[in-house]
């Protein structure tokens, strides 16, 4: 009988739910590289390697000026990486990269050569949401694999529903917006007709390269090249997709549920 | 093959020079195409290529029965052309898109409407089908509509519970993917590709990959092949997975729902251990695989596979003894065998209804021209015949994987790739997890990208959900549309 | 005692109005205002001075003992045209003028519509008649004249209902309510016959307890004909086919008289016999009214769920509260054969108060369908929609009526429904054999029905008045005149009045029980100084609708307070009704009366056997359609199982016998003959 199957096996695996943030955070896969180191001072006079290789023109040098890579725009292909000479833009296998202010994600001056990460909310919002924030989520041009990303936040292992945080079907029933995607020009009024419905006080997060700069369809015209273009967003998360490490991270970053004393600079 | 035919044919993952591709004028090619079609043929793309100010219709024909493709092109015109649709219902979406793309009117075709409308003012306007009838009223969903879930609109027509027709119209993800091949291939074109359907990574990259081999006149080194087919068929299993799982949450079956929520994730995460993506990101270039796995990696995985399935065969052994589980999934959404043929359905859809198609097989490309997958096939076309035909491609592919990974070929994984023959036609096809991915290429005079043309399944199988609702309740909508998971922007591009 | 001069002062009073009032209207028919107000002026008139009248005789308890007096002398012997005010007729003459009062204040404003178009001095002067009429009914002292009053009123209503006869549909109702009136007519006319064989008079004085003189197959008989006539009348199922094509057609105010007062005119009568005349009753008599009651219950609501023109869904609810009063005089049946005479006069007083509880909601449920007709040009819900901003006073008053007649606390329909689930639950002890288990069987029907009831009315007020407009007139509707809301306020104010001060209006009731089964309940109903109503002798339910309206009152402030001390400071913003982000919400995107019934229908399929039809048309391919139509059916059974045939068998059996009418004089002569010899035979 199968109900008796199911509880059994029930019992036997006990809690599947992973114990961070109480434990330690599950490791990233070894090759996935995680975030991204710049050192703008090891670059060599003239080498422009990385900034021709990069598929979504993440990474400018100006003449005179140091590399600046803008970790909205990276899909993190790692092409950059394996091009430098000097080793000035390595990989961290850090899977921390949420950040609260567009400007924070660019990377390689001095004093910036890794992220800022995501303060918390303010103490009014972390008030209202700290202990429960409904999400409705938007794809807007998103190709499925952030949403899939995200979706899977909710099975057992990860479990995000006991932060408090859920998705919702209705904007109404929501306190913000999760947007995916590089916003084409049809889900224009989709979204803004979304952002307008969900009731005051709102946050938006943004996952995603697409949702941040229109990742790989950046410049398209039919698309508008990330959610800042139409809505104030609070939170970004960068990846292609972002590991769900990375989006349950930033998540708690918002809501003050991490202590890291490490990265507050 | 053992009968003429006028098509030019080619296998699948080859090219043959523009020249030598059939050229007839517009109503003898229609007429070709539709006695191949009459014979029982498929149609895995039909799309017009502009000369100049005119405009020139290729089809790529399927002879599955014959294992090969088929191509041939219509000589320029302008204007208009008698719709295919009027005899053959397969053609009605390609149609409607070259009407969209080119402004050539398929006359009499019987629902002429765009298909993505970025030239408009927007997706889901104009008409849709109306029932006549007081007692009838609409049900409009979308584009943001309940869950995770990318956007689309559909429009119910309802008396009651009962839906009597349902219209869907997409659009709301256009990106400009065929728009921006234009004279590539660019930096950013295999980023790209590999995020047409984010979910079919490997299926759309081994497709592009493909066909630049076969422009380029190489093919990818024996490991690399292997390598794509193990990743394809992860693939395979980590979104059947998620399927059956998402099938079972839509009837609140939450034992093998969570389970195989879980379960996908590691096969995800089995992916992610030959590339570091979990989508399968950078797996496929053109020219082989970048990244390889050593033996100890492999064997890893070989370990954390058995494990995955064992726990996936225990889960859906749940879900097929469940009798409430059974009641929702048998006699919902169903389809007949004729429907899904006359409609050109492929992938787990159609091989639900009965259909024996799969481009693994009728196809073999790849390292499937060495190792076969039986085709999972269950006649009866309802949800419970696309869970089980899911089911049966678990299995199958875990088998597979077992079987490959202790016979993996010796050698590189990567070769550089030579330039592209100008003036050339390329096909390739794959089964993705969905179903038949074609991609077809054709480089002008400098050997770049003249015209790319991307079918994804979804652009098949859009049309069988909407005629599997007919007559069904509308709360059966859900696992409905789950169980076919369709992509929407594979089919917005 | 002599009847209080007061009372027998306004009675007069009264029908002169009426008298005056239909004159007049005939008189100044070319002046239509003048004829409008004139008119239904006098007959508002009229009906106050008969509330007056009739409400000061039961309370004062003049009623009892009163003396009946000749309005005007006839040489015809054996007819005498008197009334006699007794309780019984008070009660009724009560209801009859409080609908009176409220439909005429009412028309004043309706009759507008009709400027023009229409004979509003016809329209006036026959509803003064038939107001006229149905007063007699109630009050008539004998066979003869009761039968008079009864005649004129059918007449009257015919002309009513016949009123807009351009229309065919109008037209058939009233010949097939006439046809239909005749055949009761008919059959009372034999019972009073019968009943005149016995006693050697006309008068009712004379019937007064006569079954028990009579031999047990003539009473039977007199039963029976008098159960199909009065049954006729009241709608019963299964003679009630008439009603559903009569009250949509006739003019709103008439379609509110016909089933609030005109139907009960049977009740009267069925109580007058069964209790006044025919004495101590067979068992089977009960079970038969209970099992009728029954059965209109279920049924009349059932085919009021599956209807989407707004009056005749009210028309068929009108047969579901006919049930349930039937429910109630057959349950006091049963108890009096058992010897139980309180139980008895518990379920009368629940009858006879969901009679006038009826009068009123019903009624005012019909005026508010004839405003928003009035104001929309339709009857079809379907086409309806959105009226709740347009029409905030008639939205209003149809949510009171629609909550009282889904029995709802603290309204008047739930305190005649306790009353009644009361009688039928403490029915249960009352006899050891079997035919104990109808009771709760009966109640669990009851309960059924006042589920469906609220489901159809959800359906009826939602697609009506919420929601988008679905038609161009929805769209336009404008709000009635002061007139009509007047009219439904008054009904409004009754509604709650009976709800909330039951115990108040049982004193009404003294008279009327003395006189039918010799007891007075309304001090033992009456609890905690009339705050509490129970349910009979202690231990019995009791239940306090004055203290539920109370604590909704009480408890209304309480949101008031907590926004006042939490969210003062919170913006509102109006925004759109959510739609997924599409471009917006068109009036097709709402749900459809039919589809609301949907799920019932497909419950209960064996009863309505429905019917779709879809026809489906395409050029090339199935996939792609290029019309769909779709269309639903109903059926009613009665009208193809039993009254098609009859009507078949009646035509037949007419055609065959036209063969009599030879043309031949040979043959009339030897018809004469044979009829002599049969008389010569039976008088011999």
């Amino acid at each position: 009988m199968f109900v008796h199957d199911i509880l059994l096996n029930r019992l036997k695996r006990g809690c599947e739910t992973m114990a961070y943030p109480a434990g330690p955070a599950p490791a990233l896969p070894d090759r996935h590289g995680g975030a991204l180191r710049v050192e703008a001072a090891k670059c060599q006079a003239g080498c422009s390697a990385c900034v021709v290789v990069c598929p979504t023109e993440a990474i400018t040098r100006p003449p005179n000026q140091p590399v600046a890579l803008d970790l909205g725009r990276c899909i993190f292909c790692a092409e950059c990486v394996r091009v430098c000479p000097t080793g000035a833009i390595t990989q961290t296998g850090d899977h921390r990269m949420a950040v609260r202010l567009r400007e924070d994600l660019t990377l390689g001056d001095a004093g910036k050569e890794q992220l800022r990460l995501a303060v918390a909310l303010d103490e009014k919002l972390r008030r209202l949401f700290g202990r429960s924030l409904k999400l409705r989520q938007v794809s807007a041009g998103g190709c499925a694999a952030c949403e899939a990303d995200t979706n899977v936040l909710g099975t057992i292992g990860w479990d995000l529903g006991r932060f408090g945080i859920q998705f919702v079907a209705s904007p109404r029933h929501a306190d913000g917006l999760l947007i995916t995607g590089p916003v084409s020009k049809n889900m224009e009024l989709a979204l803004r007709k979304t952002y307008a419905a969900v009731p005051e006080p709102k946050i938006v997060i943004a996952v995603g390269a697409c949702a941040i700069a229109g990742g790989p369809f950046v410049g398209h015209p039919q698309v508008h090249n990330g959610a800042g273009a139409l809505v104030p967003v609070d939170l970004y998360i960068p990846g292609c997709p972002p590991h769900p490490l990375t989006i349950l991270d930033g998540l708690l970053r918002l809501l003050g549920r991490l202590e890291d004393s490490e990265r507050r600079s | 093959m053992n009968r003429t035919t006028p098509f030019a044919l080619l296998t699948n993952g080859n090219a043959l020079p523009w020249a030598s591709v059939p050229e007839w004028p517009l109503p003898e090619f229609l007429r070709n195409v539709g006695a191949e079609l009459d014979r029982g043929e498929r149609l895995s793309s039909l799309f017009g290529v502009p000369e100049g100010a005119a405009l020139r219709l290729v089809a790529v024909l399927a002879f599955d029965a014959g294992n090969t493709l088929a191509v041939a092109r219509s000589q320029p015109f302008s204007g208009s052309f008698p719709s295919l649709t009027a005899t053959h219902s397969q053609a009605h979406l390609f149609e409607r898109e070259i009407w969209e793309q080119h402004g050539a009117v398929p006359e009499n075709h019987p629902w002429l409407k765009a298909v993505r409308q970025d030239h408009g003012p927007g997706p889901a306007v104009g008409e849709f089908f109306r029932v006549d009838g007081r007692e009838i009223h609409e049900v409009a969903v979308g584009p943001v509509h309940a869950g995770i879930i990318e956007p689309g609109h559909f429009r119910f027509q309802c008396a009651g519970e009962e839906v009597l027709h349902l219209e869907i119209a997409l659009g709301f993800q256009h990106r400009g993917v065929e728009e921006a091949l234009a004279g590539g291939p660019h930096r950013a074109t295999v980023y790209q590709m590999e995020t047409v359907a984010g979910d079919a990574t490997i299926a759309h990259a081994s497709a592009y990959a493909s066909v630049l081999e076969a422009l380029a006149g190489t093919e990818a080194p024996l490991r690399a092949q292997w390598l794509r087919a193990i990743a394809l068929e992860l693939e395979r299993l980590a979104n059947h997975t998620g399927d059956l799982g998402a099938l079972a949450g839509d009837v609140a079956f939450l034992p093998t729902a969570s389970a195989c929520g879980k379960i996908r994730g590691d096969f995800l995460n089995l992916t992610a251990m030959l590339c570091g993506n979990r989508f399968g990101r950078g797996l496929v270039r053109p020219g082989g695989c970048p990244r390889d796995g050593d033996l100890d990696r492999l064997g890893k995985l070989r370990e954390r596979l058995e494990t995955a399935l064992a726990e996936v065969q225990q889960a859906a052994v749940w879900l097929w003894d469940a009798a409430s589980v059974r009641t929702r999934f048998e006699h919902t959404g169903h389809l007949r065998a004729k429907q899904a043929s006359e409609v050109g359905l492929v992938g787990p859809a159609a091989r639900a209804c009965g259909l024996v198609r799969d481009v693994r097989f009728d196809h073999p490309s790849g390292w499937f021209r060495f190792a076969q997958v039986p085709v999972s096939v269950w006649p009866d076309g309802d949800v419970f015949a696309r869970a089980r035909v899911r089911w049966l491609e678990i299995q199958r592919s875990g088998e597979f994987l077992r079987e490959q990974l202790d016979a993996a070929p010796e050698g590189e994984t990567l070769s550089p790739l030579p330039a592209l023959a100008p003036n050339t036609l390329a096909v390739a096809l794959v089964e993705g997890w969905r179903g038949e991915v074609c991609h077809v290429a054709l480089t002008g005079a400098d050997g770049k990208l003249r015209r790319y043309k991307i079918t994804d399944p979804s652009f098949h199988n859009w049309m069988g959900l909407a005629l599997a609702l007919r007559g069904q309740a509308i709360s059966d909508f859900p696992v409905c549309n789950k169980s076919f998971n369709l992509s929407y922007c594979g089919f917005d591009l | 005692m002599h009847m209080n001069e007061l009372s027998a002062t306004l009675l007069t009073c009264a029908l002169w109005a009426y008298v005056a009032g239909m004159v007049g209207a005939l008189l100044l028919q070319r002046a239509e205002r003048l004829a409008n107000g004139f008119g239904f002026g006098l007959a508002a008139a009229g009906g106050f001075c008969g509330v007056l009248s009739c409400a000061a005789a039961l309370a004062t308890g003049a009623a009892t003992g009163s003396r009946s007096f000749e309005l005007f002398s006839s040489l015809i012997p054996y007819v005498r045209f008197s009334i006699h005010a007794d309780a019984l007729g008070c009660f009724f003459g009560m209801m009859v003028s409080l609908l009176a009062v409220a439909i005429s204040i009412y028309s004043l404003g309706y009759a507008r519509g009709y400027y023009g178009q229409k004979n509003v001095g016809a329209l006036a002067a026959f509803f003064n008649l038939l107001l006229l009429a149905t007063t007699l009914v109630f009050l008539a002292d004998n066979a003869f004249f009761f039968l008079v009053a009864w005649e004129i009123m059918a007449l009257a209503a015919y002309c009513l209902v016949s009123f807009e006869h351009e229309k065919e549909e109008a037209r058939n109702a009233g010949v097939l309510f006439f046809i239909m009136s005749h055949i009761g007519t008919g059959c009372l006319i034999l019972g009073f016959l019968l009943l005149f064989q016995v006693s050697g008079s006309y008068g009712f004085e004379s019937f007064h307890a006569l079954g028990d003189k009579m031999p047990v197959g003539e009473r039977n008989l007199v039963f029976l004909l008098f159960l199909f006539g009065f049954g006729v009348k009241t709608g019963m199922i299964p003679l009630h086919i008439w009603l559903p094509a009569a009250h949509p057609v006739a003019p709103s105010n008439v379609s509110a008289f016909m089933s609030g007062v005109l139907i009960k005119t049977g009740i009267y009568g069925l109580t007058r016999v069964c209790f006044d005349f025919l004495g101590t009753p067979p068992n089977w008599w009960g079970v038969t009214v209970l099992t009728l009651g029954t059965v209109s219950a279920v049924l009349g609501v059932l085919y009021a769920l599956m209807e989407h023109d707004l009056k005749r869904l009210l028309a068929y609810h009108s047969i579901e509260n006919i049930g349930i009063i039937l429910m109630g005089l057959g349950a006091a049946l049963m108890f009096l054969h058992s010897g139980h005479p309180a139980l008895a006069t518990l379920a009368l007083i629940a009858a006879l108060y969901h009679t006038i509880n009826h009068a009123s909601f019903k009624a005012l449920l019909f005026l508010g369908a004839g405003a928003v007709l009035h104001a929309t040009h339709t009857r079809n819900m379907e086409e309806m929609g959105g009226l709740a901003k347009r029409m905030r006073w008639t939205a209003l008053f149809f949510f009171v009526g629609a909550a009282a007649i889904s029995a709802l606390p603290p309204l008047n329909g739930f305190v005649s429904e306790w009353l009644t689930y009361q009688a039928l639950l403490q029915g249960f002890g009352t006899t050891p054999s079997l035919i104990r288990l109808m009771f709760p069987l009966s109640g669990a029907m009851l309960a059924l029905t006042g589920a469906l009831a609220a489901a159809c009315f959800v359906k009826a007020f939602g697609i009506t008045f919420l929601g988008q407009p679905r038609s161009d007139h929805a769209r336009h509707a404008h709000e009635a005149s002061l007139p009509m809301l007047l009219g439904q306020g008054i009904l409004v104010a009754a509604c709650v009045f009976l709800g909330l001060f039951p115990t108040v209006f049982l004193k009404l009731f003294d008279p009327v029980t003395q006189q039918l089964t010799g007891q007075q309940l309304s001090q033992q109903l009456s609890v905690a100084s009339g705050l509490v109503l129970a349910g009979g002798a202690a231990p019995s339910g009791t239940v306090s609708t004055l203290g539920i309206a109370l604590m909704l009152l009480c408890l209304l402030p309480v949101p008031l307070v907590l926004w006042a001390l939490f969210a003062r400071r919170s913006r509102t913003r109006i925004g759109p009704t959510w739609d997924c982000g599409q471009r917006g919400l068109t009036p097709q995107m709402q749900y459809t009366a039919t589809g609301f019934s949907k799920p019932l229908r497909m419950i209960f399929k064996a009863l309505f056997r429905p019917r779709r039809e879809v026809q489906r048309e395409y050029d090339f391919s199935p996939y792609f359609t290029t019309t769909l139509r779709f269309e639903s059916h109903v059926e009613e059974m009665f009208q193809t199982r039993i009254y098609r045939p009859l009507r078949w068998l009646v035509l037949y059996g007419s055609r065959r016998l036209r063969a009599l009418q030879a043309g031949s004089l040979q043959a009339y002569l030897i018809y004469i003959f044979i009829t002599l010899l049969l008389l010569l035979m039976f008088a011999l």
